[in-house]
């Protein structure tokens, strides 16, 4: 009897299991079935929706797939888009993905379940987040022409392994989200809220549409519809993280050191502990005019552009957009023209090839050279007013309007860089301004990511990405300075070969889908022509 | 914010169990402590039976093991009566026998019989031969023990004394070779992470595939134990034998027991090894004359200007200017640990009628073959077993085990040693590791001798606890009661660093940082188990067990972190500055309940029936799916035991057929403790105004759905004994897993990665053959046995799919489980006419250049490309085997161990083989025989600047590049000398033994040169495979 009390107790003890004892559940995470409540929930989702949807890193690494730039390490995903080597198997930087527009779709479904928010206030949160799918979908068709359109999320992956839609769908849906959002968000936010999409971000990027797909009277109107917003006084001054909240910003991909940051180290020379994953070619540097508005070509023929001491007397967007030989540089002098510098192409994996190196958004490094460039707050600017100016001369120019309208919108933007107002008699007619308009867009913006697109569109990609890529010549940085305290220097060897490039219409126009991506939906294909 | 409202009574809860779980512990601990009855000195020669005829002859002996080591409790019986005595504490007997030429039968559990005649002696000292195959011997099954001829089920067996003696560092190493079915691959050396993966009959699963391992009866680690610490391991193979664990068991069951004291006086067991590793391979790369001289070649090739003029490399060659032209050899540099590792292990056991106790201290300290990668490990363990009352066993065993282990680390990447060898492997010959001026030298990447300067950088501290209580009540003949509660803590400590470090003036990695991350897991179970054994006519022999299983399990992590230190050698986190500083944490649980119920009954011994049955409820599931029931059944024939067999019985000692069938789960498909839930993830942040706001998003696809995988097995066997000398098993077995739990490969437009679903179905089947041969000829001891497996799987079912391609590898249907898969290449082109006449290669076009691999258009539409990707053959091996010897003669012992494993390819990356890239690459020894149109008769390609042309490992998997992993390695030598018990006993000694013993000793493989067979296929950059020579010393008084 003894023996069994004993037992006895011992089961008692233990036996009391009830069923929530099996109940468990994540303590480090939101229910659904709680959340979509409170403007605190719509708030996380809509940051949520923020997170992550454009990266500030891969506006600068786009130009590599352009004639502004190159990019050395094809495992970062722009080596064989820029030199048109790319396929399925090895599609390089991908866009092909759908998470952020996954994340609007749920919020979509689900905000209106957050009745203690009004409608008026759940309108501007819908409108921001139809702006964000917007956006997406304009960088899906532009990279890939049809993939599918999808509005509302599926529950199973099976459900999921849906065709492409045409481009045409895409295309409606983009024009017609973006129009019903332009009226829906506000024309800016409180101080708080800054970098949120305003209406301005959704024109923009309706503009920049228009352009795209070359409806050149829409993108006039749309662009001209812009208002609130101004040129920063100096080109220089705009990408000084400090004034990075100034009145040419539409939108930008916003950072903040530590939590969500910048990290500049693929940008930087091997001279400073960078990795040169992205820098100019020699195309670019060519591309920037004289001070006093000659092209180089002109210049040369007029003996004023000395071709071994090529930097002299330049845009000065040159020097705020590329380190060139000779130039002083976070308190350095950047010799990569000559063979004992960390910098000199073959003297390092990470050194330039080209012999530049990128320069916008880092002259914090000017100011403090021991700034951690690694981790840095700089927002990247996605849309900003020069674009809204250049397209209204773009869209004019194309449509055969050459009036001061065009002259106007060119010496605001040449002007602010500290550059002569347009010749009129030099660039009277359509096809000159055309050529001026194109290289503006293109010393304006270097490094911004719009170069790819824009040599698609006016399809002269064929012409500036085939052939040798070429870097610097090479020589010596002289003793002797030039005012802005920039060194000259004397190229007198032969420049070097980087690679070959290749670029067929339209097959690279657009992107081939990865391989891995039909792997997993084989309703994809066929894949773009040509790939 | 909402969050799930049940958490503050659930955790109450929790505590009221917890505290439960200590108190029982305590209790035991206690009561067990307060019963421990002083040591009685008593004699005890029991007499087991009456001699019906008056004695006359007495005998004296001593009865010894085969170390010489007295044994106490063995019986000695006069032959064909009952008169019978056990030996004493030192294994002395006396017995009288009516006749003089009577002959005595010695026998004791786990060793062979021996029959001498007595023709008249007086004394009679006699040695036993510890056997693994005694028709008696008893093995250790789920929840209790079953002699080893009755089993129905698949089990295999291995004594600790395998385990003895020898330098291994991790038991998982141990086991390799030595149990048929079950694989061990061993990928690394690194001190205190060089556990290998155990597969049990292939692997069952695409998710979670190690076996359970239960230490007297604990679910716990193959690191909670030492190899000395060890009596017995069983591993159950099949259902039939692993049903009765359920949900856990379907990649079969490991169960360890450890040594307990026997009745008698106190012994003191000493072991003490010191040994030395090596690495088995290391790879072999281009010194800079030979790189300098390629990287020109491959410029060139590519129309550039080469990069070395005839002056440099002239001054490569003679090394006259180690500055400016060095010839670094860079893996020198880093492999200069001393290898050593020293082992001691001390073992006291002993015990009375009502208690018996073993207490152990081991200690292992390890430096590894790169500095900063040591290890040091305390074991301490205890065994204690009271029995206050006849019908009372209470039982306490305790063990902790302390690990701290260290890695060197840098401050560009952090990543550990991973990052330092994959440096090194890579980073150029011509970088000197310092200047003339004394500063480092570096690539992009840094310097990885520099990095490995700074010292140890990452810090590991593991500490695990396991109590084990229990209470057995034998309530009436024949049935006892057993409860059983274990705690088992693992708090694993992490402190990182990555130090700051100015190589030179132009060149810094930094700033300092520091992550701490603490681990803590318990796991607390309850056990309650009843047996009943009843023989009916000594004819019907039935057994039963029932019982329940409680167990909670919690898991917390925290992390800190802290950056820009004033100085590297201020390992806190105070030191830090706080600006910058992160932390993060999260929790985990996991409960279960479970009841079970085996039955085993047999007739005259002759048929043997077993049935079992599992019900699992787990809160990992929806509750609709929470339980799975997993039940097995098996049977047994011993032909032997028949009428008709008798005649055959000389030759055919022991004959049994066995066959089963059973089901059983696995749960641990999942690192996601709560797959059914739905949630939004929070930390999908983004800045406004530069401020950072929190974020919340669905990241994860939940499947409320989900339920256990199955795997329902079938077997049959054969066990045989041969002329008393032969042991022989044969199982044949079919484990088909059905509702794989596996990730869905959602498509991107599906946009959440990890939808899983239960959509999978593998097959397994196999043979495994172990056979055993043991002799003894004049005094020389002698056996051999071997032991093979092969297992081949088949995918079944696929998520909806026929095919799901990962990197190089693809899982198709019909085909094994994780494939490699890639382009088929038939040699080299020789000829730009040779590249033009063969199908256009439209993956890489017009970077075919002679040199190049030849892509196969394996499907015959006149082009190369994606789908001409075909299946490459095995990223696993499907044929293991062990072969063990051993010889005895006189006080010599010599024991060889063979494994090795066939049918598994491997492939190593563009890290491993090197190539011609700049600073960051150099190419391994074999581009040395690289194509050039001098030298076409070459099977390697040529070399090109870069790493991503058509014939590089790096952008496409190719057939050149997989090598087969088949290799037999000598996995354990063992070379011993007793010093002879006459000598010893005049100084108390027991046993002395003085041994030569070495793991990896070497292997035979064709694999690629400069990489171990076993070694992960990728970047090869993991810590190599060690061999280790040892001496040591056993002592025992």
């Amino acid at each position: 009897m003894k023996k069994l009390i004993y037992l006895l107790g011992i089961v008692v003890a233990f036996s009391a299991c009830d069923d929530s004892f099996l109940d468990t559940a994540p303590n480090d995470a939101l229910s659904p079935t709680t959340f979509w409540k409170s403007k605190k929930d719509l708030d996380l989702a809509l940051t949520g929706c923020y997170n992550g949807f454009a990266s500030g890193g891969d506006l600068m690494y786009r130009d590599a797939g352009s004639d502004n730039a190159y990019n050395n390490f094809p495992w970062e995903g722009w080596t064989n888009i820029g030199n048109g080597k790319l396929s399925a198997a090895d599609a390089g930087a991908s866009y092909y993905g759908f998470g952020t527009i996954n994340r609007c779709n749920e919020f979509l479904a689900n905000v209106d379940n957050a009745t203690a928010v009004s409608e008026a206030d759940r309108e501007i949160y819908k409108a921001q987040v139809r702006f964000i799918r917007a956006y997406k979908y304009y960088i899906l068709t532009t990279s890939y022409g049809n993939v599918p359109l999808i509005t509302q999320n599926f529950a199973t992956p099976e459900e999921a392994k849906v065709p492409r839609d045409s481009q045409e769908v895409i295309r409606t849906f983009i024009e017609t989200e973006l129009n019903a959002v332009i009226g829906m968000l506000p024309d800016a936010y409180s101080g708080g809220e800054y970098g949120k999409a305003t209406k301005g971000a959704a024109q923009a990027l309706l503009m920049r549409y228009y352009l795209y797909f070359k409806d050149y009277d829409k993108a006039l109107s749309t662009a001209k519809n812009i208002s609130g917003y101004s040129l920063n006084s100096t080109f220089e001054g705009l990408f000084d993280p400090a004034n990075e909240q100034n009145a040419e910003v539409i939108l930008s991909v916003q950072h903040v050191a530590d939590n969500y940051s910048l990290d500049f180290t693929p940008f930087m020379p091997n001279g400073l502990g960078g990795w040169s994953s992205v820098v100019p070619t020699q195309s670019l540097v060519d591309a920037f005019e004289m001070a006093d508005g000659k092209t180089i070509q002109e210049a040369e023929a007029s003996g004023e552009y000395d071709p071994n001491n090529p930097y002299v007397n330049r845009d000065p967007r040159l020097r705020a957009s590329v380190v060139y030989p000779g130039q002083v540089y976070a308190n350095k002098v950047y010799r990569s023209v000559e063979d004992t510098s960390p910098d000199y192409y073959n003297k390092a994996d990470n050194a330039s090839k080209t012999g530049y190196n990128f320069k916008k958004y880092t002259t914090f490094l000017d100011l403090n050279p021991s700034s951690p460039y690694w981790n840095m707050g700089n927002d990247i600017y996605i849309f900003r007013y020069a674009e809204v100016l250049l397209t209204i001369a773009e869209a004019k120019i194309e449509l055969g309007q050459i009036d001061s309208e065009v002259y106007d919108a060119l010496d605001a933007i040449r002007l602010r860089a500290g550059m002569p107002a347009v010749n009129k008699a030099k660039y009277a007619d359509q096809a000159s301004l055309r050529t001026l308009l194109r290289n503006e867009r293109r010393v304006e913006f270097a490094m911004e990511g719009l170069r790819r697109d824009d040599i698609i569109r006016w399809n002269i990609a064929t012409d500036v990405l085939n052939g040798n890529l070429m870097g610097t010549k090479r020589g010596t940085v002289l003793a002797t300075t030039q005012p802005n305290g920039d060194y000259n220097v004397s190229l007198t060897l032969p420049a070097n070969l980087i690679e070959s490039r290749e670029f067929v219409a339209p097959k690279n126009n657009l992107l081939p889908i990865p391989q891995g991506a039909i792997d997993k939906n084989p309703s994809l294909t066929p894949n773009n022509p040509g790939y | 914010m909402k969050i799930q409202t049940t958490k503050n009574s659930f955790h109450k809860r929790k505590e009221l169990y917890q505290l439960r779980t200590f108190i029982f512990l305590f209790c035991t601990s206690v009561f067990s402590l307060s019963s421990t009855h002083v040591y009685s000195n008593s004699a005890d020669i029991v007499i087991i039976g009456e001699s019906p005829i008056k004695p006359q002859h007495e005998i004296k002996g001593n009865v010894t093991d085969n170390y010489g080591a007295g044994l106490p409790g063995a019986s000695v019986v006069e032959k064909g009566t009952t008169n019978g005595v056990q030996t004493d504490f030192d294994g002395n007997f006396t017995l009288s026998v009516a006749n003089a030429n009577a002959t005595l039968v010695i026998s004791y559990m786990g060793f062979t019989t021996k029959e001498i005649a007595v023709n008249s002696q007086s004394t009679i000292n006699v040695q036993l031969e510890e056997s693994a195959s005694a028709l008696d011997e008893v093995v250790i099954v789920g929840y209790g023990t079953q002699k080893k001829v009755n089993l129905t089920g698949s089990v295999a067996t291995v004594s600790g004394e395998m385990l003895e003696s020898r330098p291994i560092t991790n038991v998982s190493a141990g086991l390799a070779g030595l149990l048929p079915g079950v694989s061990v691959n061993q990928q690394t050396g690194q001190p205190g992470a060089d556990g290998g993966n155990i597969r049990i009959r292939g692997t069952g699963t695409l998710n979670q595939a190690s076996p359970m391992v239960l230490i007297d009866g604990v679910e716990g680690s193959l690191n909670d134990v030492q190899a000395n610490d060890i009596a017995s391991i069983s591993v159950l193979k099949d259902a039939a034998s692993a049903a009765i664990y359920g949900s856990k068991a379907a990649n079969g069951v490991i169960l360890i027991t450890t040594k307990t004291g026997k009745s008698g006086e106190p012994t003191v067991n000493y072991t003490t090894d010191v040994g030395w590793q090596s690495p088995t391979q290391l790879p072999e790369y281009l010194g800079s004359y030979d790189y300098a001289r390629l990287y020109n070649e491959a410029l060139v090739n590519n129309g550039k200007a080469p990069k070395f003029t005839d002056a440099d490399i002239e001054l490569f060659r003679n090394g006259t200017d180690p500055f400016g032209h060095p010839n670094t050899d860079w893996l020198d540099l880093l492999y200069q640990g001393s290898g050593f590792l020293i082992t001691n292990n001390l073992g006291v056991s002993g015990g009375s009628e009502y208690t018996k106790y073993r207490a152990s201290v081991n200690h292992q300290k390890q430096e590894g073959v790169i500095q900063h990668t040591g290890k040091n490990e305390y074991n301490a363990r205890l065994n204690l077993t009271v029995t206050p009352k006849k019908w009372l066993t209470t039982n306490m065993n305790l063990s902790y085990t302390q690990m701290d282990r260290e890695a060197p680390n840098n401050p560009y990447v952090g990543g550990g040693l991973d990052q330092i060898i994959r440096q090194t492997n890579r980073i150029a010959p011509w970088i000197p590791y310092k200047n003339e001026d004394g500063t480092y030298s570096t690539i992009s990447d840094g310097n990885p001798i520099a990095w490995m300067d700074l010292g140890p950088q990452v810090n590991y501290l593991r500490k695990t606890f396991v109590g084990i209580g229990s209470v057995q009540v034998d309530i009436i003949e024949g049935l006892n009661v057993k409860a059983l509660v274990s705690h088992r803590n693992v708090n694993d400590a992490n402190s990182e660093m990555n130090k700051e470090l100015q190589y030179n003036p132009n060149k810094y990695h930094g700033p300092t940082k520091l992550t701490e991350i603490i681990n803590n897991s318990t796991r607390n179970t309850f056990d309650l188990t009843a047996n009943y054994f009843k023989s009916f006519n000594d004819v019907h022999n039935i057994a039963v067990l029932a019982g329940y299983h409680a167990e909670s399990y919690d898991f917390k992590q925290t992390t800190a972190y802290r950056e820009n230190f004033p100085s590297t050698e201020l390992p806190n986190l105070d030191a830090g500055s706080s600006s910058g500083m992160r932390n993060s944490g999260y929790t985990r649980e996991l409960n279960m309940v479970s009841f079970f119920g085996r039955i085993n009954y047999d007739y005259m011994g002759r048929y043997l029936f077993e049935a079992n049955v599992r019900s699992d409820a787990s809160s990992r599931f929806a509750e609709d799916n929470r339980v799975g029931v997993f039940p097995s059944f098996s049977a047994g024939w011993r032909i032997s035991e028949e009428a008709f067999f008798e005649g055959a019985k000389n030759a055919i000692n022991d004959l049994k057929v066995r066959a089963s069938w059973g089901q059983l789960g696995n749960q641990d498909a999942l690192n996601d403790y709560y797959p059914t839930i739905p949630t939004l993830g929070l930390g999908q942040n983004y800045p406004f105004n530069s401020t950072i706001q929190p974020g919340a998003a669905v990241t994860n696809a939940k499947n409320a759905a989900l339920i256990w995988e199955k795997t329902t097995s079938y077997g049959i066997g054969i066990d045989a004994r041969l002329f008393s000398k032969i042991d022989l098993t044969i199982d044949l077995y079919k484990k088909e897993t059905e509702g794989i739990i596996m990730q869905v490969p959602a498509p991107n437009e599906f946009a959440l990665g990890n939808f899983f679903d239960n959509v999978g179905k593998l097959d397994n089947k196999g043979i495994e053959v172990s056979a055993n041969y043991r002799d003894t000829f004049g005094e020389v001891d002698f056996s051999f046995g071997g032991n093979m497996a092969y297992n081949q799987n088949e995918l079944v079912q696929l998520a909806g799919t026929t095919q799901i391609i990962s990197g190089r590898q693809i899982r198709r249907l019909g085909e094994s489980l994780d494939s490699w898969y890639g382009y088929k290449t038939d040699g080299l082109h020789q000829s730009q006419a040779d590249i033009d006449a063969y199908p256009k290669n439209t993956i890489y076009g017009n970077q075919i250049k002679p040199g190049d691999l030849r892509y196969v258009d394996t499907n015959g539409d006149g082009k190369v490309d994606a789908d001409d990707r075909v299946l490459l053959g095995n990223s696993t091996p499907n044929f293991n085997f062990g072969i063990n010897m051993s010889v005895g003669f006189m006080n010599f012992d010599l024991q060889a161990l063979f494994q090795g494993a066939t049918g598994g390819k491997g492939y190593m990356d563009f890290d491993a083989i090197g190539g011609v890239n700049g600073d960051g690459q150099k190419p391994s020894a074999i581009w040395l025989d690289r194509w050039t149109p001098e030298n076409p008769n070459t099977s390697v390609p040529r070399l090109i600047d870069g790493i991503n042309g058509p014939s590089m490992p790096q952008n496409s998997t190719t057939s050149y590049w997989l090598r087969s992993t088949d290799y037999l390695r000598m996995k354990n030598l063992q070379l011993g000398y007793t010093i002879p018990s006459e000598t010893l006993d005049n100084w108390g000694i027991k046993k002395l033994r003085f041994y030569y013993s070495a793991q990896n000793l070497f292997t035979i493989s064709n694999y690629l040169k400069g990489w171990d067979p076993e070694a992960p296929s990728g970047r090869g950059s993991s810590y190599p495979v060690v061999m280790t020579n040892s001496i040591g010393v056993n002592l025992t008084f």
